[in-house]
């Protein structure tokens, strides 16, 4: 034979402008052929600054920045900073405050699941499905402008309690659409949970063992599908959630291992049926009252730091925020889901195809103004 | 990897077949019931979605009209503004100017029934709707209702300034100006007066006048 091939591993990029990437992320793939030897994220292409404008703004003008850190649940975000700068101040909540946060907080857990869920059927080749889980995303949509006015940068959740009442016929609207919305997750679960066509590009793809994802601090519907039960709404409750009764589901390897793509699929379903059922409880017990807590015109929290968890739809939600007194944040760290999940990437990708990689991103929910901040 | 069972044979690939087969069919059912539900879109422009009625006319989908509530462009009714600038301190991204003079005290009730006292005229009202994220961090603490939301979202101009909006005229600032001058004289007067009158109520002592 004449003079051996010489074969080389090619390095190419994937994004920053990939319609599989949910944002601006680039990875950088080292392949050998179709499959993945090596891959690096690269992150930052969104960074905005988010935390230095904390330190420019006002305590109560930093809540629609958090809106931003994470568009598809900008409920919870803002929730999660009202949260921590609430303990700061040692404020009370009313009751009835606390419903309403939790009813919107888990509507819009349903919203962005319904968007996880469908841009991982569509980054497989399923267009249908996320159309139809946009078009359910819609009522929601509804439902959170009819009590904020806006759609998708919500404000609604202040410091000391919620900006707006909600109308007078609310929470029976809700209860309308969840009828409706329990056919339409039927129907979606013959269109792509029982597919065999997509069960099969899923299970035992990625798969992320128990121990991997704990050490690398994967947190929310990642975790759990990986078999961790642990849900910061159970474990370490906030809010009424101890009054309420729900499931935490975990990954079991319902159709290959325990930690598959599949498995992190199948939780976000089960949670939003745990949702349905937060919401149907909330309706019940819905007290009527203030919406507003005692609040001060000029926040000053008092000097001292603080770290808050909250569970958000993309896992635990932390702000570390440093207060020195004055009108304005002295530090404020915001930790999210988004950005250990991506780090976990470069460990399991190794070995994959391709086009197996974007299904493990869309798996993982990695949302990219999330990761920069 | 994914997709290799874990012994190949004939049975096990005509079983997948079927399975793809199946699944597909079933998701090719679930896409053709669709095409007979009532649509759910709007033709956007053609249609008027500011009018709840109109909307429902034409419109057979689930979707409401807009609710009142929606947070768009922002609208100052200068009739009950007091220019008393919280709207401005609250404001996180400084969209909004105000500068006000003295005017005559006015009380009146503004909108959802609290009582308000004017003693300051604004002579500049401008909200740069350029830079506004419509957050409604402005209207929640006004004290009279006078900053609000509309639910207007249709107002791109054709240039930036234009997207500074300006709610008090020149002409209005200036007559506010005049009168503010006016009022400053009217009050040096008074004052001057009640001085006098002051030290004629009190002879024993006299008081050197430096007013
Ligand atoms: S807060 Fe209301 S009353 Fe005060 S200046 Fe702003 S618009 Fe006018
Ligand atoms: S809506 Fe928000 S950004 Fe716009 S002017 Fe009011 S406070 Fe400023």
């Amino acid at each position: 034979m004449g003079k051996q091939l010489r074969t080389e591993l090619m390095t190419i990029n994937m994004g920053p402008q990939h319609p599989s990437t949910h944002g601006v992320i680039r990875f950088i793939i080292k392949t050998d052929g179709e499959v993945i030897h090596e891959c690096q994220p690269d992150v930052g292409y969104l960074h905005r600054s988010i935390e230095k404008i904390s330190e420019k703004v006002n305590w109560q003008g930093f809540v629609p920045f958090t809106d931003r850190v994470d568009y598809l649940a900008s409920m919870n975000a803002n929730w999660a900073y009202c949260f921590a700068v609430e303990r700061m101040l040692g404020t009370e909540v009313p009751r009835r405050a606390e419903f309403l946060r939790v009813m919107v907080g888990e509507l819009n857990r349903i919203s962005s699941h319904l968007i996880a869920i469908g841009a991982t059927a569509m980054d497989l080749g399923g267009f249908t499905p996320f159309i139809q889980l946009l078009r359910e995303r819609e009522y929601i949509n509804d439902l959170l402008e009819m009590a904020c006015g806006a759609r998708l940068t919500y404000n609604y959740i202040s410091i000391g309690g919620v900006n707006y009442d909600v109308p007078r016929n609310w929470t029976e609207k809700v209860g309308e659409f969840l009828e409706h919305f329990e056919l339409a997750m039927e129907q979606m679960n013959r269109l792509i949970s029982y597919n065999r066509i997509f069960i099969n590009r899923m299970a035992n793809l990625a798969v992320i063992p128990r121990e991997m994802a704990i050490q690398y601090n994967l947190v929310g519907p990642n975790l759990r599908g990986s078999g961790v039960k642990f849900d910061l709404r159970r474990d370490h409750p906030y809010s009424v959630y101890p009054e309420l009764d729900f499931e935490v589901p975990v990954g079991v390897g319902i159709e290959g291992q325990v930690g598959d793509c599949y498995d992190r699929y199948h939780v976000r379903m089960m949670e939003i049926r745990e949702s349905i059922n937060i919401l149907r409880q909330c309706i019940k017990m819905m007290p009527p009252g203030e919406i507003q807590g005692k609040v001060k015109n000029v926040i000053k929290p008092p000097e001292g730091t603080i770290h808050v968890r909250t569970e958000t739809p993309r896992g635990d939600t932390g702000y570390l925020i440093q207060s020195d007194g004055k009108t304005s944040a002295y530090r404020l760290k915001i930790r999210t889901g988004s950005f250990t999940a991506m780090s976990v990437i470069p460990a399991v990708a190794p070995g994959l195809f391709i086009a197996d990689l974007i299904a493990l991103i869309g798996s993982l929910d990695v949302v990219a103004p999330e990761l920069d901040r | 990897m994914n997709m290799t069972p874990k012994r190949s044979s004939f049975g096990t690939y005509l079983n997948n077949l079927v399975n793809g087969v199946t699944s597909m069919f079933e998701g090719m059912s679930i896409t053709l019931a669709s095409m007979f539900f009532r649509a759910q879109t709007i033709q956007y422009p053609d249609v008027n979605i500011h009018s709840n009625e109109e909307l429902v006319k034409d419109y057979k989908g689930n979707l409401r009209g807009m609710p009142a509530n929606y947070r768009g462009m922002l609208h100052v009714d200068m009739e009950i503004c007091t220019a008393c600038m919280i709207c401005m301190k609250a404001c996180p991204i400084d969209c909004i100017a105000i500068t006000n003079v003295k005017c005559d005290k006015r009380t009146f009730v503004g909108v959802g029934g609290k009582k308000a006292v004017q003693t300051r005229a604004a002579t500049r009202f401008d909200i740069d709707l350029g830079k506004c994220m419509f957050c409604g961090l402005c209207s929640l603490p006004c004290p009279t209702g006078a900053i609000h939301h509309t639910t207007q979202f249709e107002f791109v101009p054709d240039n930036l300034e234009a997207l500074v909006y300006k709610f008090v005229t020149p002409q209005e600032a200036q007559k506010a100006e005049a009168r503010a001058k006016e009022i400053e004289v009217e009050e040096k007067a008074a004052k001057a007066a009640k001085a006098k009158a002051e030290a004629e109520a009190k002879p024993a002592e006299p008081q050197p006048e430096n007013n």
